[in-house]
């Protein structure tokens, strides 16, 4: 398997604005977060029909670790030992149940390549922008439209979110 | 009857396949490719062709290589996240005094099916039930996992060989240069 260690990763394009943005999605991919003390990697898949959402987080080879859902605006995470917490603060069940806070609201544009429209771009970078105190940056694009790898950062925060299509 | 998986288990020392990967996530369905190498106990290679995904088990640390996220994630062999198919064909040779295995009615597909679940209650290791089929000849063809939350993946095996030899290095992993390695 000689092409997998040898294949080069050349550096990101320039950012460029897609199009069009969706409001609906059902996405697969793989997430590697980083916080200030502990890694976390697997598979997720993200179903989002307007207000309602699924978030699955999956083991690397396929068992669901724990999963967020949201019915018009109420959220709930249901962790390994199929336990489930429900309350206004999504953030605040991640950080409590994961050890980690994904900022959904936020990653329904940064997903699909564009900032947030309601809030200033505060500095365009070549990859990418920075918004609301985060660093989001296009490492792969899939096409035009489509980025395929994103890395979002904020303090001893990174995310990156590998989409598959 | 568990005769196919005491046979299966009795000669597979060492295992080697292409295999088909289906998962089923809410409301998608997720097909990949990849190929497969185990050498029991606890050693084996899984690679996802179109993923670019490379995991290997020394039998002591999994080694999980993402090339596109130019990423190593190591996690120590037995911790409780290392929920696979891999692992449980790896490990199986316990499989007996850890699982409890009976045999699940015709699917009408052809195989010989049999369920394995774990005997401790809350060791269920992230899987709710693991099935495995058997063909005619007792090799193994298919498996199907279905988590806590009712996601199903399952795995369909070709070119299946047995007994063979494999290079011991296929089981040792080198991060490449330049990637992250990071311990989960």
């Amino acid at each position: 398997c000689a092409s997998l260690y040898d294949t080069k990763v050349d550096n990101p394009a320039d950012y460029h604005k897609p199009q069009q943005v969706d409001d609906n999605y059902n996405l697969t991919g793989r997430f590697s977060i980083r916080t200030a003390d502990k890694n976390y990697y697997g598979n997720f898949s993200w179903l989002k029909e307007s207000a309602n959402e699924e978030l699955d987080f999956m083991s690397p080879i396929g068992s669901t670790v724990a999963q967020i859902k949201i019915e018009s605006g109420v959220a709930s995470l249901t962790d390994e030992e199929n336990k489930t917490y429900s309350g206004e603060n999504l953030n605040q069940l991640m950080q409590e149940r994961l050890g980690f806070v994904l900022p959904m609201g936020y990653l329904h544009y940064w997903i699909q390549g564009v900032p947030l429209p309601q809030y200033p771009v505060q500095e365009s970078l070549k990859s990418g922008f920075s918004q609301l105190g985060w660093r989001v940056e296009y490492l792969s694009w899939h096409d035009e439209n489509h980025p395929q790898i994103i890395q979002a950062s904020k303090d001893d925060l990174r995310i990156k979110l590998l989409l598959n299509y | 009857d568990s005769a196919a998986l005491d046979n299966f288990l009795s000669n597979a020392k060492t295992m080697k396949a292409d295999f088909t990967q289906t998962v089923v996530t809410g409301k998608k369905t997720r097909t990949t490719h990849g190929t497969m190498e185990i050498m029991r106990p606890n050693k084996f290679r899984w690679e996802y062709t179109e993923d670019k995904q490379l995991i290997v088990s020394d039998a002591s640390k999994i080694y999980i290589y993402d090339q596109p996220l130019q990423q190593v994630t190591v996690k120590a062999l037995g911790s409780s996240i290392d929920k696979s198919p891999a692992a449980v064909l790896a490990g199986a040779n316990n499989i007996k005094s850890l699982y409890k295995i009976t045999s699940v009615a015709d699917k009408g597909d052809g195989l010989n099916w049999v369920k394995i679940e774990p005997k401790a209650a809350n060791d269920n290791n992230g899987f709710q039930t693991v099935l495995m089929g058997f063909d005619s000849k007792q090799k193994l063809s298919s498996m199907q996992f279905i988590d806590n939350f009712g996601n199903q993946s399952t795995l369909k095996f070709s070119n299946l060989q047995t007994g063979i030899n494999i290079p011991a290095n296929d089981f040792k992993f080198k991060a490449p240069a330049g990637v992250d390695v990071v311990e989960q």
